[in-house]
């Protein structure tokens, strides 16, 4: 256990400007059941031990599959979820424990766009309106004339015109509502955007406009994205640096580059393995790796690494104690027994 | 592939709703296809394509009070399924005919354990089979696919078991009657990658093993390359283009296609910007005259605003419902 506090330690000691999101041991435990009295007695860990800075003005990727704390984590960003323990720094400062107005300013420079666009717009509210109300809620504008102006300009940045603009979300396609979405996102003039999942409800030719959209507001505002995803090749395309979470806690990290040339982690190389290319060389190049069985049980998982039930690699040593951080290369970092 | 028999065949399927007295939709409009004994059949398309419905005419789930069919056929063993009596069909579906849904947890029953409704498909179609062999057959089936303990998941409900699980029940139960056809409607899309590739791998095996016909729909391009021999496209009801699989991704011939396969990032892509196909998919009601992908095509000509091109034989069994595309690429 001291053993990777020095590794994380050693990691977080990195600090520079050029990162002003930082999430620091966050955890997060769901109680899944009670006794008598009420007290929880077992726990869902939704997330471990989860630590990782945002480069500022790039995209950070988090891959995993359904169920491994990737939202947790995002929602546990934005204050809609309150860590069991662990803090989140904004720009060096702990707003992890923040009241409701101090935490005000904060919310308005962090902004989600969810997963779902059908359920995440007010049915009764135009699209208009619905762009407007952050700016309602935050103050920002003279006037109700002056924050329609500015709604109105940010749907033509996200590819609405005018004219869509008293329309409710129902007359809107998938694609046309995760622009109304994104709007609303950023008429808060946010920094840190966390987009969860924001193009696996939609149609594939329609994934890749809302992918280009974000890239170019992205460069136009110099926004910084925290890309929540389980489609590794859209994280590719659109992250700098990622982590790949397994089960709760983060397995591997590092620049998008680094990870993509040498995956580290068996995890990360199975998942890698099991999307399916259509290219014939890609197919060529690419071994498949099959897993057995399925993901652990979150309640109480035992202390020990957590893929090991999975891992084709697995020794006894991977099922008695948790690995700790070792280093792959420069910026890329890997939790793993089989790293020395 | 031509020499192995033929299992089903359509010719010329139209689907159409009923919606009011003054609006009918048509859902599914003149697709023709064949499936081989032993040959996997992928049906590309997004959603409100045609491909769902298209699998639905095959066994008749569409609902019965407003689907017709105004023109075409599904030839099976002889037989035209749109004609033949609903008991009739009641025999042929779970048994010659399965299917396999897409959302495992929806399509199992939450009030009857695993091993009843295992059973009842055996037993239904087979009444000499006793239930102790029914429950011998339910035993060795999720065996096959490799489910750890099937004595205990049949005794289980199905909310007690992961999404991968059960679409593995899903197949054995699929599979349990030996069909000659098995229908898979995105029987992935619900599941994580890791374990989709564990399923896909599990359904090629048994394809391999009992020589089985397989019509495979979804959009995930990369998932019906894996697993379909030949490739359908589908766009607004349409069939639009129809190739063996590698040819399909290699050197498609129509811009739909093509447009669907470059707004992939695939891995080695490196570019700034993804490609895309610009506008949305027209919903029904909205749907063009002429070729549907005609307000989105950027080889769009007066004659697609009018008629429907007809499918063209571009190479060895290569269709493609664009004359034009492959003409602009060559001046």
């Amino acid at each position: 256990m001291t053993d990777q506090t020095v590794k994380t330690e050693e990691f977080e000691a990195k600090t520079d400007e050029s990162y002003f999101l930082e999430a620091r041991h966050l955890t997060m435990h769901f109680p899944a059941a009670k006794d008598f009295f009420g007290k929880p007695t077992k726990f869902i860990h939704a997330a471990d031990d989860v630590s990782f800075k945002v480069p500022k003005g790039k995209t950070l990727g988090v891959v995993g599959e359904s169920g491994c704390g990737k939202s947790t984590v995002g929602k546990m960003l934005m204050d809609l979820y309150h860590p069991t323990s662990g803090q989140v720094l904004y720009d060096g400062v702990d707003i992890t424990n923040l009241s409701g107005k101090q935490r005000q300013p904060y919310r308005k420079k962090m902004q989600l766009i969810w997963q779902d666009p059908y359920s995440s717009l007010d049915p009764r509210m135009r699209a208009v309106n619905i762009v407007m109300e952050p700016m309602q809620n935050f103050g920002i504008g003279q006037n109700e004339k002056e924050r329609q102006e500015k709604a109105l300009q940010l749907l033509s940045m996200c590819g609405l015109g005018s004219e869509h603009a008293l329309f409710y979300p129902h007359q809107f396609s998938g694609g046309q509502r995760q622009r109304i979405c994104i709007a609303r996102a950023l008429a808060t003039d946010p920094e840190l955007v966390v987009c969860d999942e924001p193009v696996s409800a939609l149609d594939v030719s329609i994934q890749a406009q809302i992918i280009n959209l974000l890239k170019d507001l992205q460069d136009q505002l110099k926004l910084t994205y925290l890309f929540i995803s389980h489609d590794l090749n859209i994280v590719h395309f659109i992250s700098d640096e990622i982590i790949v979470m397994y089960l709760g806690q983060i397995v591997e990290r590092g620049t998008m580059e680094a990870v993509w040339k040498d995956r580290a982690h068996p995890y990360t190389q199975a998942l890698f393995s099991a999307t399916p290319a259509f290219t014939a060389a890609e197919k060529k190049a690419k071994k498949r790796i099959i897993l057995k069985g399925d993901v652990l049980s979150p309640v109480d998982p035992p202390k020990a690494c957590r893929f090991a039930s999975r891992c084709p690699y697995a020794s006894d040593l991977c099922r008695s104690e948790e690995p700790s951080w070792k280093k792959v290369a420069d910026n890329h970092f890997v939790k793993c027994h089989l790293y020395k | 592939m031509s020499e192995k028999e033929v299992v089903l065949e359509a010719r010329n399927l139209s689907v159409d709703f009923r919606v009011d007295r003054h609006l009918t939709l048509h859902a599914v409009r003149d697709v023709s296809f064949v499936v081989h004994q032993g040959e996997t059949l992928g049906i590309l398309g997004e959603s409100g394509c045609g491909k769902s419905v298209t699998c639905m005419s095959i066994l008749r789930l569409n609902p019965p009070r407003t689907t017709t069919y105004p023109q075409g056929q599904i030839l099976y063993g002889g037989q035209d399924l749109l004609k033949i009596s609903d008991g009739q069909m009641r025999r042929l579906r779970g048994d010659k005919i399965a299917m396999i849904f897409q959302e495992p947890m929806t399509a199992m029953n939450p009030f009857f354990t695993i091993g009843d409704q295992m059973r009842e498909s055996v037993r239904i179609h087979h009444k000499k089979i006793s239930k102790q062999e029914a429950e011998d057959m339910c035993e060795e089936a999720l065996n096959k696919v490799r489910i750890p303990n099937p004595k205990r998941v049949m005794d289980s409900y199905s909310f007690a078991l992961s999404g991968g699980m059960l679409q593995r029940v899903m197949i054995a139960m699929a599979m349990i009657n030996k069909p000659d056809l098995l229908i898979c409607d995105e029987p992935t899309t619900a599941l994580d990658v890791t374990i989709q590739a564990q399923v896909l791998d599990l359904m090629n095996q048994l394809k391999q093993d009992n020589d089985t016909a397989i019509i495979f729909v979804t959009h995930d391009l990369g998932v019906i390359s894996e697993m379909a021999d030949r490739c359908m496209v589908m766009y607004g009801g349409r069939k639009c283009e129809e190739a063996p699989t590698d040819d399909l991704f290699e050197n498609p011939q129509h811009p739909y296609t093509k447009g669907l396969i470059d707004s992939h990032p695939t891995s080695d892509y490196t570019g700034d910007r993804l490609k895309t196909i610009p506008g949305s998919v027209p919903s029904l009601k909205e749907m063009p005259a002429g070729c549907p992908f005609n307000n989105r095509c950027p080889y769009q000509r007066k004659e697609c605003l009018t008629t429907m091109p007809d499918l063209v034989e571009v190479s060895a069994g290569h269709y493609s419902a664009c004359p034009y595309m492959a003409k602009e690429v060559e001046a």
